[in-house]
This record gives structure tokens, C-alpha cells and sequence, in this order.
């Protein structure tokens, strides 16, 4: 399988008054594509420190990040920007959709920012609203929709510009239990019948469930690397 | 991105605060008014100026003088001291001519000037006669009062213009009494009444003389004029054709002016001194008259303003004296220019306040979505694409400002104009003038200054970082 994400021997240290502090203590991964990741750990525990330099929004002490093939750890803020627009979906924990726009309008946004023109934008927004099965909320405002309705739409948003990747700090972490579920089974869902490669950053052990393989972090190191073979997972299905 | 969605995007930020747009636009407003409303009472100052500079002669008209002739100082308003040394050729037909075929001269006309006595009754005055050509007069664009005419070169008459207060010349004969003394217009009516005009003084006064003294010593000394028999002075009788409009209150240049056809003043003259030098006319060593008639002066025009001033040194070359209104419009003109620097720059404050609004403001709005922008920029939006936005917000911002405080420099422009009507400032126009160009360069500066105070809040919003936006607080 195609490698998407190759990371070897990542330092990230922080000084904190006089002492270091090695947020992530050399980790080394890969990620293939087509793949559902989940990285879990305690906070402190590195995982979101991880995540923004996967994103290529810190920038690493050392090491090595390689996604689709190209270095991002050397990558100014123009090249990183750019290299996001093309290669790089985002789910917030906090949504972050744009208040002035509706909801149509704040899935359009990345092909925006991508020059698309906005009848070609709109249609491609509109199917992916319809994809997370939001098509009576359309021409709502965020503040109208309640907060599992707004983080479809940042799921819709994250997806509308066929990224490589798609990555997800903590898609649920202001969501009720129940509609976590919705949202990591729809992401899932998402994922897998569109072939996306995700990466998803989480404390809750449950939700990590949902993923194909689970990175468990601890301390700035990946302690263990949980598998979850195809199999059982459609024997979990069955069940 | 697409430049329609920048600008949808700026637009619908400043929709969204609309009392905080509201508020910086009115700041910038103010500033463009105040700039536009003070640059245009210079500007109207500067029109006036051109009007009364186009009365007095135009700004396009060169007198040119010659060679001075001996008796008679020429007389001309201005500052004609500019290029005092002699010029050596004389104002004749043959340089009227040369002046004629000169590059960039429209017209080139003689023009005569001579003294003459008028006597009206127990009235009389000094006229200053100035003979020219129709084209000359018509060059003139003298304002006539209804029913006056230029004087009619066909006519065998001495046909005469008179300048709005000439009456004040006239003086009572035996007290010597005057406008000026009396502070009363003498009894005549110069646009009706005939009046006698005396172009020969000398023999006038000196048989005014025999005439008094003559009775009692009519063989001696004979009159102290010369040795030769007075010549009784020829009076003529002339009527006006036509007044200067204005009245004897307002002044012009040609208030106190007469004008009558050039070839009828000649040919007066001519006759009047035949045999003689004409005053004013230069003489041979041996005090006879020049063979060829010599004009006072020559008025020039050139086909535009522009080349008045290469146009006089071309004619100083020749050797003749030229003066034009140039170099005053020239003097003028930078002192209006730096009045306008000064009006412009008291404008000028307000807009750098309303700048330092402006940048406030946006400043103001970067810290409100500072998350937003990170968003954006995790997204993808790209850094100059940020900077952009913020610019184009802050144009927006100066564009409207500029538009609406035109609009309401038109209106206080108009309001002043008709609250203070240019007379009563000693001056004909309006005090306030909004040229298209001062509209089109107060709303360019309006968006510059709007971008320019954006400019650095912008690489603010540009340069901040994409983490703190998914930094969940």
C-alpha cells in the first residue's frame, strides 16, 4: 500500500523557563493511504502537537515529516499554506465555521481560496452537504444549527476540496456522547466509501475505536500501535 | 482566489459592524470634505484671478513698444520695468508686419495713443485716446453699455468709446474744479452729448494765451508758445458710440480709457499737424517729422498661453519691448499654489486623523477574528490573499468616505456660493470651485489613505499565526 504519510525521528522541544521540554520525543510512523488513523493520548501527552505538525502548522525541532511524497518540514508559511490547500482537509473541534456565511457557503470556502468559480463551487458544496446529510440546512447560519449540525458541515468542508488527507483535532470534543457517535460514524462512513486517508487526534478511548489503526502516545513517544484488521472489523459490523 | 470574492468577502465584513464602518467612514468623510471644500476656495480665488487678469488684456496678449519717442512717455499699466534698456526699432506698419509673420501670433495690431482736450460746455477734460484697428478693438472683448457700438471704421467721423469713468477727467473750466474735488459728476452726458476734442494742446493753450494777453500786447512778445503765428487749434466735434459697461463704480482696465478707429485718429492727426511733427511722432534731427508714421504699441496675441512666453522673447530679440500678463499670472500662480498648499494641508489633518481611524478600526477587527483567520488560513487561504482582504476592506473604507464626503463638498461648495456671492468679495465668481479633477484626486487620495492606514494591519492579520485558531479556549 501507498505510503501518504512518513515520519521518522520527530523532536519537538519546548522551553519552558530553563528546562526543555521534548513535547514529542522521536517518534517514527507511517500511514498508508485510504487509511483511518486515530492518535490517543492523556493531554499533555503530545498527540495535538503531533497533529500540528503533520498539518504543517508548527514547525518540528528535528526529524522528518513526508506527506504525499514532499518534505513539509522545510516548507516556508506561503509553500505550507498552498501545500494545505491542495493536500489537506480540516476538522476543528470547535467547528470554526465563519459566522457571516451560511452553511453552503462555509463548505464552498476552501475551493474559494482555491479560485473555483462560485456556481461550480456552490454545486460541489451543495453534493457534499447532501453527503452528510444536511440538505434541509443549507442556506442556515452556524448559529442556527445545532452544534452536531455544525461539525457536519465542517466534515462537508474538510471533504469538499478531495483532499489527500483529512485531519481532525479532537471532531468531537464539544459534542453530547450521542452525537459524537453520529458524527465519528459518519466520518467513518465518509472515509471509507470515498477512499480519504484520516487522521484524527482524541483522548477518548471509545471513539478511537471507530479508526483502523490507533496510535497510543504517551510522554511524546508512541507506545503502542493498535491494529484492527479489516476482519474484525467487519465482524464488529456484523455483530 | 478570485478578485470578485475578495471583494464580496471585504464587503460583507464591513456589513457586518456596520455602526464601526459607519463611524470610520464619517471620519473620512470629514476629511475628504474638509480638504475638498478648502482646495476649492483656492481654486476659486485662482478662477477669479484668470477672470480679471482676462479682462485687463487677456492672458494670451503681448504689448509690444518701441523705440520711445521723444516728448512722450508711454504710459502702460503693469510692471513694465521688466526689460528697461531701449529698444532700438520703431512701432511701424513694416513692424507690424514682421510681428504678423512671427510663429504662434494670432493677430498682431498698432495701437496709437494720444492726449487729447475734451471741452463740453464750461467743462473740460484730458482724454487718453488709444486708436486701434477693428480687430484690435474686437480683441479687446470691451463689455459695451446697451445700444454702444464699436466704432464703425467706415465712418468719415471720429467715432470714440469712452471707459465707464472718464467723466470723472472732466473739470470745471475756470475753478479747475473737479470730480475729485467736488465729489459730483459733472453735468455731461457722454453718451448723447457731442463734445469737442482738441488734439493739437500746445496751439489750443497758447491761443487761449494770445487770446487773454493778446489784447493788451498784441505786437511783442506774441505768446510764449513759439515765434510763429499761432495756429488756431481745430476743434472737432465727436460723438460716442458706445460706453463701457459698468457704470462709475466698477473699475476695469479700460475705465478710464477712450477708444476711437486708428486710421480716423491718424488721418486727424495727420491734418491737424500737417506740416508739423505730430506729438509723439519722432523727429528727424532737424525736428522734421519721420517719414513713416510710428505707432505707440502693438498689441500681440498668440494662439495659446503657453507660448506667451517663448512668443516675448522672440519679440525682444527682434528689438522691440515686450510685456505680458504672463509673468504676473506666473507670480500669481505660485502664490496661489502655495494658498492652496496651505487650505490643503488645514484639509489634510482631518483625513490623517480619519487615517489613524481607519486603522484603528481595522486593527480592531484583526484582534475580533483573529480566529477566523487562522481558520482561513489552515484552510488554505493564501497569505497574500489575507493581506488583500484587509487592504481592500481599508480601500472600501476610503472609497466610500470619498465618495459621499465629494457629494458633500458639492453641497457646502453650492451653499457657500450662494451664502457668499463672490461681489461682495471685491471679486466677480464664485469663492468655491470643484473642478472634475479635484473630485477625481480627493476620492484617488481618499482609497490611498484608506490603504495606506490598512497597510500594516493587514501584515498583522497576515502574519498571525494558524495555530491560535485551533487552539480551542
Amino acid at each position: 500500500m501507498k505510503k501518504v504519510i512518513c515520519v521518522k525521528d520527530l523532536y519537538k522541544l519546548y522551553r519552558v523557563g530553563d528546562s526543555a521540554v521534548r513535547a514529542l520525543d522521536g517518534v517514527s510512523f507511517d500511514i498508508y493511504e485510504g487509511e483511518f488513523c486515530a492518535i490517543v493520548g492523556t493531554s499533555g501527552s503530545g498527540k495535538s502537537t503531533l497533529l500540528n505538525m503533520l498539518a504543517g502548522l508548527e514547525k518540528p525541532t528535528k526529524g522528518q515529516i513526508v506527506i504525499s511524497g514532499k518534505h513539509i518540514e522545510n516548507m516556508n508559511e506561503d509553500e505550507l499554506v498552498r501545500f494545505r490547500r491542495e493536500n489537506v482537509g480540516f476538522i476543528f473541534q470547535s467547528f470554526h465555521l465563519i459566522g457571516t456565511m451560511n452553511a453552503l457557503e462555509n463548505v464552498a470556502l476552501p475551493l474559494t481560496f482555491r479560485g473555483v468559480d462560485r456556481k461550480t463551487r456552490l454545486a460541489k458544496a451543495d453534493r457534499m452537504l447532501n453527503l452528510v446529510k444536511l440538505s434541509k440546512h443549507k442556506k442556515h447560519m452556524p448559529n442556527q444549527m445545532s452544534g452536531g449540525q455544525q461539525q457536519r458541515v465542517g466534515v462537508a468542508r474538510a471533504l469538499v476540496s478531495d483532499p489527500a488527507i483529512i485531519f481532525a483535532d479532537e471532531p468531537t470534543g464539544n459534542l453530547d456522547s450521542h452525537t459524537s457517535e453520529d458524527v465519528m460514524k459518519l466520518m467513518q462512513e465518509v472515509v471509507r466509501r470515498q477512499k480519504r486517508t484520516l487522521v484524527m487526534v482524541t483522548h477518548d478511548n471509545h471513539l478511537a475505536e471507530y479508526a483502523d489503526r490507533i496510535f497510543h502516545i504517551m510522554d511524546g513517544k508512541i507506545i503502542k500501535i493498535e491494529e484492527k484488521t479489516q476482519k474484525e472489523y467487519e465482524g464488529g459490523k456484523t455483530l | 482566489m478570485r478578485w470578485s470574492d475578495l471583494l464580496r468577502m471585504s464587503a460583507s465584513s464591513l456589513k457586518r459592524r456596520k455602526l464601526r464602518t459607519f463611524l470610520t467612514v464619517l471620519g473620512v468623510v470629514i476629511g475628504t470634505a474638509s480638504i475638498v471644500v478648502m482646495i476649492s476656495l483656492g481654486l476659486g480665488l485662482q478662477q477669479a484671478m484668470y477672470e480679471q487678469v482676462e479682462q485687463s488684456g487677456g492672458t494670451r496678449s503681448i504689448t509690444v513698444t518701441g523705440k520711445q519717442s521723444g516728448g512722450m512717455v508711454y504710459y502702460s499699466y503693469g510692471m513694465s520695468g521688466m526689460e528697461t534698456e531701449e529698444s532700438d526699432k520703431y512701432i511701424t506698419d513694416e513692424a507690424i508686419e514682421e510681428l504678423r509673420a512671427l510663429e504662434h501670433v494670432e493677430s498682431a495690431e498698432p495701437v496709437l495713443n494720444v492726449q487729447g482736450l475734451a471741452l463740453k460746455g464750461n467743462y473740460e477734460g484730458y482724454l487718453d485716446i488709444y486708436g486701434m484697428t477693428p480687430q484690435g478693438l474686437a480683441n479687446l472683448n470691451l463689455e459695451l453699455e446697451p445700444g454702444g457700438t464699436l466704432p464703425d471704421p467706415e465712418s468719415p467721423e471720429l467715432q470714440l468709446v469712452f471707459g465707464n469713468m472718464v467723466i470723472e477727467n472732466f473739470y470745471e473750466k475756470g475753478t479747475g474744479r473737479g470730480y475729485w474735488e467736488t465729489g459730483e459728476y459733472p453735468d455731461i452726458d457722454l453718451k448723447n452729448d457731442s463734445i469737442f476734442l482738441i488734439l493739437d494742446q500746445d496751439s489750443y493753450y497758447a491761443s487761449q494765451n494770445t487770446a487773454s494777453m493778446g489784447v493788451s500786447d498784441i505786437s511783442g512778445e506774441g505768446g510764449d508758445s513759439s515765434a510763429d503765428t499761432p495756429k488756431t487749434a481745430k476743434k472737432y466735434v465727436v460723438n460716442a458710440c458706445g460706453i463701457v459697461a459698468g457704470g462709475t463704480e466698477e473699475y476695469n482696465s479700460s475705465s478710464y480709457s477712450v477708444y476711437c478707429d486708428i486710421d480716423r485718429l491718424k488721418e486727424s492727426l495727420q491734418k491737424e499737424f500737417r506740416g508739423r511733427a505730430i506729438p509723439g511722432q519722432p523727429t528727424t534731427q532737424s525736428g522734421k517729422p519721420y517719414s513713416k508714421f510710428v505707432y505707440s504699441s502693438a498689441t500681440v496675441l498668440a494662439d495659446d498661453m503657453n507660448n506667451v512666453e517663448e512668443l516675448s522673447q522672440t519679440i525682444r530679440s527682434l528689438g522691440f519691448d515686450a510685456y505680458s500678463n504672463i509673468e504676473y499670472i506666473d507670480s500669481m500662480r505660485s502664490q496661489f499654489a502655495m494658498v492652496q498648499a496651505v487650505l490643503g494641508g488645514i484639509g489634510a489633518v482631518s483625513l490623517l486623523v480619519a487615517a489613524i481611524g481607519i486603522a484603528n478600526t481595522m486593527m480592531m477587527s484583526i484582534y475580533e477574528r483573529t480566529k477566523e483567520i487562522g481558520v482561513m488560513k489552515v484552510i488554505g487561504c493564501g497569505l497574500g490573499n489575507i493581506r488583500q482582504m484587509f487592504l481592500l476592506e481599508a480601500a472600501f473604507i476610503g472609497f466610500i468616505g470619498g465618495v459621499v464626503g465629494n457629494l458633500l463638498s458639492l453641497i457646502l461648495s453650492a451653499v457657500i456660493n450662494t451664502l457668499v456671492s463672490g461681489e461682495n468679495m471685491g471679486f466677480s465668481g464664485n469663492i468655491s470651485y470643484i473642478p472634475v479633477w479635484l473630485v477625481l484626486a480627493s476620492l484617488g487620495f481618499a482609497v490611498l489613505v484608506g490603504m495606506a492606514a490598512g497597510y500594516f494591519p493587514a501584515l498583522r492579520a497576515m502574519r498571525l499565526s494558524p495555530l491560535a485558531a485551533i487552539r480551542n479556549e
